[in-house]
């Protein structure tokens, strides 16, 4: 029964991993077979938090034109509440329901199982702090992966032994609450219960037969940071940096329960009885959130059709064939991919997914572990391993020595400096020191790790290395094949290649940022990509596989040469990887096509800069050392503004945007219709991509409308615990989500996925997939198309497609050289409304 | 230039700085400004040229400390409240830590309390900060020190109660402020004793003083004082939850400037305690309780920040060892090159995830590195209860809770029910 009760409950709890293996996901992932606005309802009332912006918010928006006014009067036209009179128009249900507050709320809120753990879970209070007081130290101890020099001594024998040895070392007077916790734990202890007795009763005694299964879930969200990590850590030890103690969510649970139970006892001694129903009051006013929802998100759509529209009629620029360039399908790429196709400097580019169909996990030269180089919806089949290239070289031998001592250093100096006498050696020996650090690297982020760099590259320089691609456990030569054909073939580079084919991977440099995951590659769990990358073009430029291609399809002439290149999103570098295997003639193309790309990347810098750098216009000079330092500053919590303000997903050819400026809001996923007859490729391009969409999107959905609750606050008085994760200042739950400086500037709205195909074959892929049916049918995701031969624009409403403008008849047409309000700057809103 | 011509321009320039931000916030602008950090950050580069101003006149200066002192700021009956100054080697070294600490963390807060709430607070409170602790090296008596020591203690408090929307952080920046109020107290006692007692009282004049009967007395209120700042034992259970604030003012306080106070306080009254063995062997102790506790505690902590608290706050028992043992010129080497380390690691305490991912080491002999620590010659079941017991701080925090707050809050009920009968007030603090 309890075994029963626990396994529903674990796919309930917060998904995230432990901070290095952090993926973005759609947090409700466990909820998505419910339709979207029944999902978050159930969410709200666990997570305490609001799942939508706020009343003012919209209010605000509407005010200022980003939700547009007849849009909102259309909403609520087609879903006015059937216990108000009906207004005549538009205009009228618009007014009534500025001048109701109430209106529109027919979602009932949700109704609690009594007793403490709702209490805890319906406002913050006086029992929040005793309880984790007393609970964080101890899962925190137990959970901890290496931060504290002592290791705790019951990690192999259990959670549950570790509390209970815990309380009966705490003598009486050792916590306000001791008597009534011994008490409680006295009970079961003498009638020898197993946890699962000690779950039953305590469940039962307060949930009844009935919702006690309810009433554990709402324990365990009481802690729900630290809950869900002990499921995440219990169902795959592997993702723990460290060694993984033993660890049962059901013990946690019968933790959590006698603690809370017992501090009730302490609290409310005098009135026992928890027979009032609670409402969560994070789950009022739903209804009316979600239609103020569903009108920011039909104005934005209408923004973006509207755009495309007008752009579609203009003349399609000259594509040149100097080179070629494979990029990631990622928002941030949009603006470098725009400035790259800028008509005089003839390059094209392709969006695909940055991890290249190279379903690896990577572990590089030096290394201690790999790294997962994948989307979090692929598994990873093999390890693949970087080797120097000269392996008996004295440079590998000197750059291997130094890596361990180095590495060895570092560790010594974070636990000994910690200690007390070693400690006070630490101090004497690297305390003066540590001025130079403080002061130089702080005054001079960018120009120091230059420094560091260069200095590196003098005495230590990195021995040249290659991927072993053909060894143990790597891809077979048929494989190596697939691998490229999944990738070209659906993007539509399968004919007329360039002499040059840049594979582009990207990732981020920051400094300082227990949260660096979340701002790298998504398709490569948050790794930089230019493994990937360099696997990629090992792979298409051999000539065993360019035979393989050419028996499939794709002839891919002798003269074409794929060459690797990385870009960092937050720093705007651009590097050439792998300069070693390019053919020498071949080495100043190359370098040449390296120099655009850092011309045009600098330019997308000066287009960050006007969000970084509100009201000041920069140079492209200027912006590029800004951006810099923002990469390599310690002091930094927004070394870049990652996805932000992300919301939309087109899949197709790169005709359908080239013409419009989409101020990185879409993933852009390249994906040739044209000779796509049983739609094949239209599925490789959109599985691999827009369930990733969707996860990015509802990450920062969430984290944005309530950062308290679905996200981690503040980055500012965030602390690394456990190695896992982060609490907020000495003790707290463990944090989820993303922080408040990472998602100021995003606009909370479910992604609009538009494909450029025939209508057939999207309903076939779509209908045809459970999770894409279910993500469609529920609204966690928009979907329109675009007509491959017509250009004409359709929405997916009340289960069919129909030409945008009759779905959606209040949108004008956008006048020549007009931004629409959806792409205006001057429309950003700041989280808390600060500048 | 010489010190006497400098020093008072040079401190109200210093004590501008926060008067000018306090203003502002006074004058009701709710809303961040750019202003607030210029003038922060011009206010730190007019402290680090204010002590390169005040060290070279110093230098020139010649003969050994300086003294000046301000007309009496207030009379009442005998008592006078007179401003005194005194520049001396101590004064250099602990300025010039501030100078070199402050200005680093006005730096690193530019970007991270970009667009924060209540970032105007901050900017008002970290140069109080900086302009008290100018104060402090210069403070001639206990009179002029005790002043910006409150001031420091002011700012501590309020910057960790900085998140007005947690509840936490405005409750333990409560706890922060008894255990301060109540080392305030030793302090303003040890000043009320100088009074009535000592025929000089500025500190210079303390060599003198030494013979007066009061000088024990004295010097146990300046020791017992001087705990709560350096969160020495009893006086320690504050510090860890002084992590509720950002991390710019975790490394300033508690890993630099306000944390080091307490053995800055003992250097500079060194001359009244030194001779006293009762004095030194009490100091000595504490430092080594305090190092002792702390070491095992924070040899338990999971997290960044209060692993650092507490081996901050050993490494400051140590200090009072070597002060009460009268290892001077160490306690200064430690002390500065302390602050410095700390400052570091609390500055960078986000990246510790970042740092163990890349450690390639980490992955093979980091359980290795853990034990090389002494509780491993114990027997495995004394062993745990001292682990158990360390996780929960040996329960101290609870123990004073119920061995003298709750029995003093208990006094203080009693009389609330004794002034409600004598007015004929019903209930606790009900309305008349």
């Amino acid at each position: 029964m309890v075994a029963r009760w626990v396994e529903e409950c674990r796919p309930l709890l917060p998904i995230q991993n432990p901070l290095w293996a952090f993926v973005h996901n759609n947090i409700l992932l466990h909820l998505e077979q419910k339709p979207f606005l029944l999902a978050v309802r159930e969410a709200a009332a666990l997570y305490r938090a609001r799942p939508f912006e706020s009343e003012a918010f919209f209010r605000g928006q509407l005010e200022r034109g980003r939700i547009d006014r007849r849009t909102l009067g259309e909403v609520l036209l087609r879903d006015w509440p059937q216990d108000a009179p009906r207004p005549a128009n538009a205009e009228a249900a618009v007014q009534a329901f500025l001048a109701e507050s109430t209106l529109g709320d027919d979602v009932p809120p949700v109704e609690l199982v009594p007793g403490p753990a709702a209490e805890h879970l319906v406002r913050y209070s006086t029992r929040d702090r005793p309880l984790q007081d007393w609970l964080v130290p101890l899962i925190a101890s137990y959970l901890d992966q290496g931060l504290a020099p002592w290791p705790n001594p019951f990690a192999k024998e259990g959670l549950w032994a570790c509390f209970v040895a815990t309380v009966q070392n705490t003598p009486a007077m050792g916590m306000p609450w001791a008597k009534e916790l011994k008490a409680r734990l006295q009970k079961h202890l003498a009638a020898r219960a197993a946890v699962a007795d000690v779950v039953h009763a305590e469940a039962t005694a307060y949930g009844g037969p009935e919702r006690a299964q309810d009433y554990c879930l709402q324990t365990l969200f009481v802690l729900k940071g630290w809950s869900g990590m002990v499921n995440r850590i219990e169902q795959e030890p592997a993702v723990a940096p460290g060694d993984a103690p033993a660890l049962h969510l059901q013990e946690w649970l019968a933790i959590l329960l006698v603690s809370i139970h017992a501090l009730d006892d302490h609290l409310r001694q005098d009135h026992p009885s928890h027979q009032a129903p609670v409402w969560s009051h994070h789950t009022h006013g739903l209804g009316r959130l979600h239609r103020w929802q569903q009108a920011y998100e039909r104005t934005f759509a209408g923004g973006l059709l509207a755009t495309l529209e007008r752009d579609l009629r203009q003349p399609m620029p000259a594509v040149g064939k100097k080179a070629q360039l494979l990029v990631c399908m990622d928002d941030r790429e949009e603006s470098f991919r725009r400035q790259l196709e800028r008509p005089e400097l003839g390059l094209q580019t392709f969006g695909t997914v940055g991890f290249f169909g190279i379903d690896m996990r990577f572990l590089a030269l030096g290394a201690g572990r790999p790294t997962r180089q994948c989307p979090p919806v692929v598994e990873p089949s093999r390890t693949i391993r970087e080797l120097p290239v000269d392996e008996a070289g004295r440079e590998w031998a000197r750059a291997r020595t130094a890596g361990q001592w180095s590495a060895s250093l570092a560790m010594m100096l974070y636990f000994q400096s910690r200690t007390l006498l070693r400690g006070l050696l630490v101090s004497f020996a690297a305390g003066l020191l540590a001025f130079l650090p403080l002061v130089f690297k702080l005054l001079l982020p960018s120009r120091v790790h230059r420094f560091r760099a260069r200095l590196q590259r003098m005495v230590l320089p990195r021995p040249r290395t290659r991927i072993d691609i053909d060894g143990d456990g790597g891809y077979s030569p048929k494989e190596q094949v697939g691998l490229v054909w999944s990738i070209l073939r659906p993007c539509g580079l399968d004919r007329d290649f360039a002499p040059l084919v840049a594979v582009v991977s990207h990732g981020s440099t920051t400094a300082n940022n227990p949260l660096r995951q979340a701002y790298g590659c998504g398709a490569c769990s948050g790794n930089p990509g230019h493994p990937n990358a360099r696997t990629f073009a090992l792979l298409a430029n051999r000539a065993a596989v360019r035979a393989g291609l050419r028996q499939r399809g794709i002839d891919i002439p002798d003269t074409t040469l794929f060459v690797p290149y990385h870009h960092d999103t937050t720093t705007d570098q651009v590097e050439l990887l792998d300069a070693a295997l390019v053919p020498p003639d071949r080495l100043a193309a190359a370098h040449e096509l390296l120099a655009t790309m850092q011309g045009c990347a600098k330019k997308s810098a000066v287009e960050r800069c006007r969000r970084l750098l509100p009201g000041r216009t920069v140079s492209a000079a200027q912006a590029f050392e800004h951006v810099q330092d923002r990469g390599h500053d310690l002091a930094q919590p927004r070394p870049e503004y990652g996805h932000n303000r992300v919301a939309a997903c087109i899949v197709g050819r790169r005709r359908c945007t080239i013409r419009s400026n989409l101020d990185r809001r879409s993933f852009l996923v390249s994906y040739d219709p044209t000779d796509d007859p049983d739609g094949t490729a239209l599925r490789d391009a959109v599985l691999g991509t827009v369930p990733v969409a969707v996860n990015i999107a509802m990450d920062y959905y969430f984290s944005r409308c309530d950062n308290d609750g679905f996200g981690t606050g503040s980055k500012l008085p965030l602390n690394v615990a456990s190695l896992l994760g982060v609490i907020t200042g000495s003790k707290s739950d463990l944090r989820i989500g993303l922080a408040r400086q990472q998602v100021e500037l995003h606009e909370p709205m479910r992604v609009l996925v538009l494909m450029e195909a025939p209508r057939a074959r999207i309903e076939k892929l779509v209908f045809g997939h459970p999770r894409l049916k279910r993500m469609v049918e529920g609204q966690w995701m928009h979907l329109g198309r675009i007509d491959p031969d017509t250009d004409a624009l359709e929405v997916f409403v009340d289960g069919a497609f129909r030409p945008w403008r009759e779905a959606w008849p209040e949108f004008g047409p956008l006048a020549d050289g007009a931004t629409a309000a959806v792409f205006d700057p001057a429309n950003d809103h700041v989280l808390g409304g600060i500048a | 230039m010489t010190l006497d011509r400098l020093l008072f321009p040079l401190l109200a320039v210093v004590l501008a700085g926060p008067a000018l931000l306090g203003l502002v916030l006074l004058a009701g602008r709710q809303r961040a400004s750019v202003w607030q950090p210029r003038i922060a950050v011009l206010h730190s580069v007019l402290v680090v040229a204010a002590t390169a101003l005040i060290a070279v006149a110093w230098a020139r200066h010649g003969e050994g400390a300086f003294e000046d002192k301000l007309p009496p700021v207030l009379h009442l009956g005998h008592y006078q409240w007179v401003p005194m100054f005194l520049v001396d080697g101590h004064t250099l070294l602990y300025m010039v830590l501030v100078a070199l600490v402050y200005p680093v963390v006005v730096r690193f807060s530019l970007p991270s309390f970009h667009r924060e709430p209540g970032s105007g607070r901050y900017w008002f409170l970290v140069t109080l900060l900086g302009a008290s602790l100018w104060l402090l090296c210069v403070a001639g008596n206990l009179d002029t020190l005790f002043v910006a020591w409150e001031l420091v203690g002011v700012s501590s408090v309020m910057l960790i109660g900085f998140f007005h929307s947690h509840v936490r952080a405005a409750q333990n920046s409560l706890r922060a402020l008894v255990y301060y109020r109540l080392g305030d107290f030793l302090i303003l006692l040890a000043a009320v004793l100088i009074h009535h007692t000592f025929p000089d009282q500025r500190f210079a004049g303390f060599d003198h003083d030494v013979h007066s009967p009061y000088a024990l007395p004295v010097a146990l209120a300046l020791l017992g004082g001087s705990l709560a700042k350096s969160a020495q034992l009893p006086m320690s259970p504050w510090l860890h939850r002084a992590m509720e604030g950002p991390a710019a003012s975790s490394a300033i306080f508690y890993g630099a400037l306000s944390v080091h106070l307490g053995p800055f306080l003992l250097l500079r009254t060194h001359e009244l305690w030194l001779p006293s063995w009762t004095a030194c062997s009490l100091m000595f102790t504490t430092g080594l309780s305090t190092a002792v506790w702390a070491t095992l505690v924070g040899r338990t902590r999971p997290d960044a920040k209060t692993a650092l608290a507490y081996s901050t706050m050993a490494q400051i028992g140590i200090m009072y060892m070597e002060l009460a043992v009268g290892l001077h010129t160490l306690v200064a080497v430690h002390l500065f090159a302390h602050a410095g380390l700390r400052t570091w690691q609390f500055l960078r305490s986000s990246s510790l995830i970042q740092d163990f991912q890349d450690n390639p080491v980490f992955a093979g002999s980091v359980t290795l590195q853990r034990r090389l620590f002494f509780e491993h010659v114990l027997p495995v079941s004394v062993q745990r209860r001292l682990y158990l017991a360390a996780v929960r701080l040996f329960w101290i925090d609870a123990l004073q809770w119920h061995l003298v707050a709750r029995p003093f809050l208990g006094l203080f009920r009693l009389i609330a029910r004794a002034e409600d009968a004598i007015l004929g007030r019903k209930g606790r603090g009900g309305a008349a």
